[in-house]
């Protein structure tokens, strides 16, 4: 009980502590901005120039202090860009025209079961769009997981979760991948294709090896490339080969449909709840479904990374901090002179403000460039929500840029401060004299 | 006892960029902390996996389930000395975001794990009782839960509104077992199911005689069943575990990365901050050498320095490491509370974390240290900074 009360308070000494240098820093952000917008107007700014040659002539501080904040930078964009790409990816996934149904309170497509007697009131729906063939372009899918040795298992517990798909003609037509390097397996057939994201990942994927599961062999004809999303950390294969070795017939996971028109969704729901025969099923966006499917697991990336990322920064705030002092202790003749020629002190507090700044925004862009050489790299890990292995990539966007360089900035700013106010108070007496 | 006042004096001399260093270890020593918890939690599972217990699943995925009449020829094994079943259920209480294991388990659930603690009337009220559930002491008290209370589950895998009372609490002193998840009887799942999902369990935990044995058994089992439509795949608790673990192998890995460049940043701070101290004080070692003081002496002194930040910022850091985990384990318990074990600070894991704080601050003050200690007296005194 006692360590509670200690953990409370603690907790709230730290929050007030937390939220007291939040606030004493905002406040004086605005106010130096204030400050330096009148030196701008009265052109007694310190050339900046002068602050470039000082950083680099204490080379072996600056290097380090810039390699901290490169580093924090570097974690900092790698996390967003992480968490960007699990959205992006899964969001990414199926078409706007298509509709995704499964069993109403089913979480994921695994979960769920539907009969095929929904599948033809769904076929004979109006807002079914009727495709080529002139037959209604919907279709059943199998959504099942199995586990997958990787392809470096040392034993029979490394594996993962991945998805298996059995899918018809339409389902293809439905969501096509954009290339199938090989082809695309033949219907009736032990024959199956895996997405790119699993290429090479688990034992026997890869082109013209086979892969074993439930009981069975299954020969890798293809890699299909479906652009980066969902579906390509996916296994697929003939829906009717897939419901005997998986014994599920006759029903099957999920229905896919090609909307006759993007209003038709809300249509379709209309009738799912007023139909007593459909009214166990529920629909969404395929899009939709699979955006909902990474939203957990991209948030908690996100917090974890931030969280990372934050305590990192407090530790690069210190390191510029400590760097920033040892300038002013060691310049203080500098100082000293450049107050004897005139500048006053607000001069000299903007111009280490600047210093700081300056050194934190160039390790922000080395840590960006990093973090940039990331997207080179996937990452693939199992989603909490759909038990299933997605392959991710890092995406790089311009909100995640400026982000990160204003990151770079504030860290910069609060590690200079305190210094700069140390270095714009001196007395002239003093300084001259060597501090 | 000379040497340690003047390390622990000069330290302080300049008492800001001390504090400011101490800050900076202290911080990263948090962060490591609680990376290193993290993982901890997630191999909690692993940690406590019994030598005795085996887990038979489905060979396709732990998405297919098994049949019910596999339990009682697998107790016909020789080697094998009990067996019990459950079936995880999913679902959620009340809101999606309250997550939380639940299983529909064979009513002698705990004879297999002797971890858990239940009092014997409430485990007899709970066997008494079809509707009963038996939870976690962790989730009574997260949930406000009392014996006798009467609970609603939504089910996802299980659709439908699943009513339940609470009739037994349990909980354990091994710090490994999981002391957040809800049992109830199988057979009240059974009874709802459709004739085509009826008698089918989840997963099947086996115990056997002689552990040393487990592999035999493991193998007797899936031999068992190899070649029916349903094959198994039979694993010690422990490799069951693993496997789980294993899917989340890449984020573990960026996880066990991320806490090694956290010390890298604590070794640059200090690395940085003796850097400085050891350069403006050449002149003091200068005349220190002068008065017949050996390199390895000053050596000393630096490395005494290095160490006495180190250790401030590890004291500091400790201190700091209950609210800032506290916090955070809330968090995390209801995103994940299925996946990882308890979210404590564990003493041994900051016995860890502090020594690693430590030598990483030795190591980086290394380097400072013998520059200082080579330092030749005649140059040093000629630079006057």
């Amino acid at each position: 009980m006692i360590s509670k009360i200690v953990t409370i308070l603690l907790g709230a000494a730290l929050g007030a502590v937390l939220i007291a240098i939040v606030a004493g820093l905002t406040v004086s952000l605005l106010v130096i901005g204030v400050l330096a917008l009148t030196m701008l107007v009265r052109r007694d700014w310190v050339p900046v120039v002068y602050n470039v040659r000082s950083l680099m002539v204490r080379g072996w501080t600056t290097g380090v202090t810039a390699m901290g904040l490169a580093l924090v930078v570097f974690v900092f964009a790698t996390v967003l860009m992480l968490s960007r790409g699990i959205q992006k990816t899964l969001a990414s996934t199926g078409a706007t025209e298509n509709a995704h149904i499964i069993r109403k309170g089913a979480q994921t497509e695994i979960q769920s079961g539907v009969q095929p007697e929904h599948l033809r009131l769904l076929s004979a729906a109006p807002e079914t769009a009727i495709g080529k063939d002139g037959k209604p372009l919907a279709a059943g899918e199998l959504a099942v997981l199995i586990f997958a040795l990787k392809a470096d298992a040392t034993s029979g517990s490394d594996g993962a979760n991945v998805l298996v798909r059995g899918v018809s003609e339409k389902s293809i037509e439905l969501h096509p991948p954009t290339r199938v390097e090989g082809r695309m397996f033949k219907p009736g057939t032990s024959e199956i294709v895996i997405g790119k994201g699993l290429l090479g990942r688990f034992k026997g994927a890869r082109l013209n090896e086979s892969m074993q599961f439930a009981r069975r062999k299954w020969q890798v004809v293809g890699v299909m490339d479906q652009g980066g999303s969902g579906f390509d950390s996916e296994i697929w294969g003939d829906l009717e080969q897939f419901e005997d070795a998986f014994q599920r017939r006759p029903s099957f996971s999920a229905i896919t449909l090609r909307l006759r028109d993007k209003d038709a969704i809300s249509a379709l729901e209309a009738r799912l709840q007023s139909d007593p025969m459909l009214n166990t099923l529920v629909v969404k966006r395929e899009v939709d479904y699979w955006a909902a499917q990474s939203e957990q697991f991209a948030t908690f990336v996100k917090f974890l990374g931030i969280f990372v990322a934050v305590i990192f920064s407090f530790a690069a705030i210190l390191g510029a901090m400590i760097t920033m002092y040892a300038q002013v202790a060691a310049r203080t003749q500098e100082i000293g002179t450049l107050r004897v020629l005139g500048f006053r002190r607000r001069s000299v507090l903007v111009s280490f403000v600047i210093e700081s700044v300056l050194l934190a925004l160039a390790s922000g862009g080395i840590g960006l460039a990093c973090a940039s050489g990331m997207q080179l790299v996937s990452f693939s890990t199992m989603n909490f929500q759909s038990l299933s292995e997605v392959s991710f990539q890092f995406t790089l966007t311009p909100a995640i840029f400026v982000a990160s360089m204003m990151f770079a900035g504030l860290m910069g700013y609060a590690g200079g401060l305190l210094p700069a106010l140390r270095a714009s108070r001196m007395p002239i007496t003093q300084a001259t004299r060597g501090g | 006892m000379r040497f340690l006042v003047l390390v622990v004096k000069s330290a302080f001399r300049n008492r800001l960029r001390t504090l400011l260093t101490s800050l900076g270890v202290a911080i990263a020593l948090v962060a490591f902390l609680f990376l290193r918890t993290f993982i901890a939690a997630w191999y909690a599972g692993v940690d406590g996996a019994a030598s005795d217990r085996l887990f038979a699943r489905n060979k396709t995925s732990i998405t297919f389930p098994l049949p019910l009449a596999y339990v009682d020829k697998i107790k016909n094994i020789p080697g094998v000395s009990g067996v019990g079943y459950e079936d995880w259920f999913g679902g959620y209480y009340k809101d999606p975001k309250n997550f939380f294991a639940k299983f529909a388990a064979d009513d002698n659930v705990f004879d297999l794990f002797p971890e858990a603690i239940v009092d014997s009337a409430e485990m007899k009220a709970y066997k008494e009782d079809k509707q009963g559930a038996m939870v976690g002491k962790y989730l009574a008290d997260k949930y406000g839960w009392k014996i006798g209370d009467r609970i609603t589950l939504t089910g996802d895998i299980y659709p439908g509104d699943w009513e339940l009372n609470i009739r037994a609490i349990y909980t354990s002193n091994a710090k490994t077992f999981d002391v957040q998840t809800m049992f109830f009887h199988w057979t009240m799942l059974n009874d709802r199911m459709v004739e085509s999902r009826k008698n089918q369990v989840g997963l099947i935990a086996i115990r056997v005689n002689d552990p040393s044995k487990s592999t035999t058994v493991a193998a007797a089992v899936d031999e068992l069943f190899a070649n029916s439509p349903w094959e198994t795949r039979t694993e010690s608790e422990k490799a069951f575990q693993l496997s789980i673990i294993s899917m989340s192998s890449a984020l573990i890995g960026a996880i066990q990365i991320i806490s090694g460049v956290v010390l890298l940043i604590l070794m640059l701070i200090l690395a940085n901050t003796l850097a400085m101290t050891t350069r403006e004080r050449t002149t003091e070692y200068a005349v220190m050498r002068a008065i017949g003081y050996r390199p390895n002496h000053i050596i000393a002194f630096v490395l005494g320095e290095g160490f006495v930040i180190a250790a401030t910022g590890a004291l500091l850091g400790v201190g700091l490491a209950t609210p800032v985990l506290k916090f955070f384990s809330e968090i995390f318990q209801r995103q994940m509370a299925a996946f990882l074990g308890s979210f404590e600070l564990d003493p041994k894991v900051i016995a860890v974390a502090v020594s690693f704080v430590l030598g990483g601050g030795m190591l980086s003050t290394a380097l400072p240290a013998w520059r200082a200690g080579r330092l030749k007296i005649v140059d040093a005194l000629r630079r006057v900074e």
